[in-house]
């Protein structure tokens, strides 16, 4: 994988005595190191040039951990909550949202954990007996700069001993091997999203090839980390159906179903108004060109037909070369989508959230799940 | 003070950024009956004179033969810019300057000002003056003149004119503009002309060519309201293939169901609400009762119109 480079490195002023400020000193030593006040940082989260790569490690003020905000209700969402620990991304996917969506440019690396994990286990202990799945890879990779950050491994810890959580670690990198001797219980997840090569090298190229994020599946994998894989975006192309074809024949040859935790589908989507920024930031790129429409919550997405047609053949292939007892969901699809394509829909965001419950607390009884029960998935409080 | 009107010379333009559409009848009427009041703004370089402000009315002054003008020179030392500015503004207190003149300033400020204080233009201006928008300035100054006044005379501001900016062959659409089209119909033409050129890596002039646009706009049989219709169409086919084919399958379907007169159908052509809606219209129990036997009859060509396959 490719290193993004980082030009500034921001740090607050009370915490630029932390290691983790050293440690990226040392890992981008060309770097400006500028030490800002907290009325400096406003202005500088204002005013930071998009072009360049600038980090801010800072502390946070409001709150950290959310329900994914998802997408409106004419489409089914999972309850996903998510730790917005990391904003922003270096890797500069040509699709990705973040780049438009985030207000400052800048990556934000908020290190102040124990804040973090109290609103986490304020959350946690109110409903004992739901199942969360938390992550940290909304709002940026989850592990791109990890083995400076060293956060993930400080929420594995404090997942070990959580009976009604899974921690999630969502990356488009390689970069693992700073977690694989670390004690998690098999209560961590990493995944991987996953796109074919000619995807990859044309719309994700400072992102881990794909038989890099392979070879760390299979790490990690051996350490004993249970595994997810997000087929998201689905990207449309002349040899759509060679490309996934392969890439999920590959996929198999590594992972084993049987340490997989669930597997998401999601084809491209945007909010118009982002398409002429993807065209001036990636002039080269093709992908606004597909046929998309408006969908039901604005944002433009595949002709529903062909959506239908790429979800039902990658499903296909998925329980053909790894298993029909996969756990697949879409995010951000309506009922009829769910009902073409798996012959079935979730009623609702609440039994989404449900059938994942059920699914993990039968697939994996050592994790001690506490039994998920219909009807309290649909009152847990997601807001 | 007055002086010769020889004295400026005619390629004297570094400062000039009208478009010559301006109504002068108004102006020469004015500098007619009551002469040139409001004094030519000169600025003094070496031996030359250079005009900052006021060029229709030299225009103008020439053309009538006039043999002096009153002028207001200004010393070396005086900012080039300043006066600049000052003629901008006062062009702008009563009526808002035109996408060109607009685009031209830029450019002069570019040339002789490269230093100008970019908010300060841009609001004035109401232009966007990011260094990205910078092509789409050239490419605005370099419209065929056709082109041009169509973007004058419908007032169309900048960022919508970046869409027709991105087509280098614009010429090749003259021919579209005695059609009279709309503003928004040919902004779609020419995002769908510049979309299937991107994603097919081929040229505007092989999509027109793909769709006989040149035979299609001689077609005498062709009515003239119809020509953009079927220019748009063809287009629309040529962007959206899979929707059009789908399209017209659905729209074959329901044409064959040859619904009754008190019944309309409509759907949502993109087929992302799912559903086909009937749309009653019951005057009487009559009505009702023949919309419910025609329903019934049809059920079975009804429920798989929109299945997608």
């Amino acid at each position: 994988m490719i290193n993004p480079k980082i030009e500034n490195i921001y740090v607050d002023k009370k915490l630029e005595s932390k290691e983790i400020c050293k440690k990226y000193i040392a890992k981008f030593p060309t770097a400006k190191l500028i030490i800002v006040t907290p009325k400096e940082k406003d202005e500088i989260l204002e005013k930071v040039s998009r072009t360049k790569n600038n980090i801010l490690i800072t502390e946070a003020k409001g709150d950290i951990f959310k329900p994914c905000p998802g997408t409106d209700e004419s489409h089914i969402c999972c309850q996903y909550w998510v730790i917005n620990q990391v904003w922003n991304c270096p890797l500069n996917c040509t699709y990705c949202i973040l780049q438009y969506y985030l207000k400052s440019p800048m990556i934000i690396t908020y290190i102040n954990y124990e804040k973090i994990k109290t609103e986490i286990t304020k959350k946690l202990n109110s409903e004992p007996k739901r199942f969360f799945r938390i992550g940290t890879g909304e709002l940026g990779d989850s592990l791109v700069y990890d083995n400076l950050n060293r956060s993930a491994e400080k929420f594995i810890k404090y997942f070990v001993n959580k009976n009604n959580a899974i921690f999630e670690l969502k990356t488009k990198s390689d970069n693992v091997d700073h977690l694989l001797k670390k004690k998690h219980n098999g209560k961590v997840v990493i995944s991987w999203s996953l796109n074919p090569p000619e995807i990859i090298m044309n719309e994700e190229p400072l992102s881990a090839k794909l038989k890099e994020r392979l070879a760390a599946v299979k790490k990690v994998q051996n350490a004993g980390y249970k595994l997810g894989f997000h087929f998201d975006p689905i990207i449309y192309y002349d040899n759509w159906k060679k490309g996934y074809s392969y890439l999920i024949k590959e996929l198999f040859k590594v992972a084993k179903p049987e340490n997989i935790t669930w597997i998401s589908m999601g084809s491209l989507r945007f909010p118009p108004e982002t398409k002429d920024k993807i065209t001036d930031k990636f002039p080269k790129t093709k992908i606004v060109y597909s046929e998309m429409f408006r969908g039901k919550d604005n944002k433009l997405r595949y002709f529903k037909p062909l959506r239908i047609e790429m979800y039902k053949y990658i499903y296909s292939l998925l329980c053909k070369y790894g298993s029909e007892d996969l756990f697949v969901y879409f995010c951000m699809e309506d009922k009829e989508v769910w009902q073409e394509v798996m012959g079935f829909s979730p009623e609702n965001n609440g039994h989404l959230d449900f059938l994942f419950a059920k699914y993990l607390y039968n697939k994996f009884p050592k994790m001690n799940i506490p039994k998920p029960i219909f009807d309290s998935y649909q009152n847990f409080i997601t807001e | 003070m007055k002086i010769s009107l020889k004295k400026i010379k005619s390629n004297n333009n570094y400062f000039n950024y009208h478009y010559w559409n301006y109504p002068f009848q108004k102006l020469e009427n004015s500098i007619i009956n009551s002469g040139i009041n409001n004094p030519i703004t000169l600025l003094q370089k070496q031996n030359e004179l250079i005009v900052v402000h006021g060029f229709r009315r030299i225009e103008i002054a020439k053309k009538l033969n006039l043999s002096e003008i009153h002028v207001k020179i200004y010393p070396e030392e005086k900012s080039a810019e300043e006066l600049f500015k000052g003629s901008v503004l006062e062009n702008t207190v009563n009526t808002e300057l035109n996408i060109y003149e607009k685009c031209k300033i830029i450019q002069i400020l570019n040339i002789h000002f490269p230093n100008f204080d970019k908010y300060y233009w841009q609001k004035l201006l109401k232009l966007p003056l990011d260094k990205k928008y910078g092509s789409t300035i050239n490419s605005i100054l370099q419209f065929p003149k056709e082109w041009m006044e169509f973007f004058i005379d419908k007032n169309v501001p900048f960022k919508r004119i970046m869409t027709f900016s991105k087509i280098k062959e614009i010429e090749l659409l003259s021919k579209l503009l005695p059609l009279n089209i709309g503003l928004n119909k040919m902004e779609q033409i020419f995002q769908f002309l510049f979309e299937i050129s991107k994603r097919d890596e081929v040229t505007v002039k092989s999509i027109l060519d793909c769709i006989n646009y040149e035979t299609i706009l001689k077609d005498p049989s062709i009515e003239k309201q119809n020509i953009v219709t079927i220019l748009y169409d063809k287009l629309y086919n040529l962007r959206y293939p899979l929707q059009s084919e789908y399209f017209k399958k659905v729209d074959t379907k329901i044409k064959e169901l040859k619904p009754i007169n008190n019944i309309k159908i409509k759907y949502d052509k993109t087929f992302e609400r799912s559903g086909i809606n009937f749309i009653l219209n019951v005057n009487s129990k009559n009505d009702l009762q023949n919309s419910i036997e025609w329903l019934k009859n049809n059920t079975n060509k009804i429920v798989n119109i929109t299945e997608k396959k």
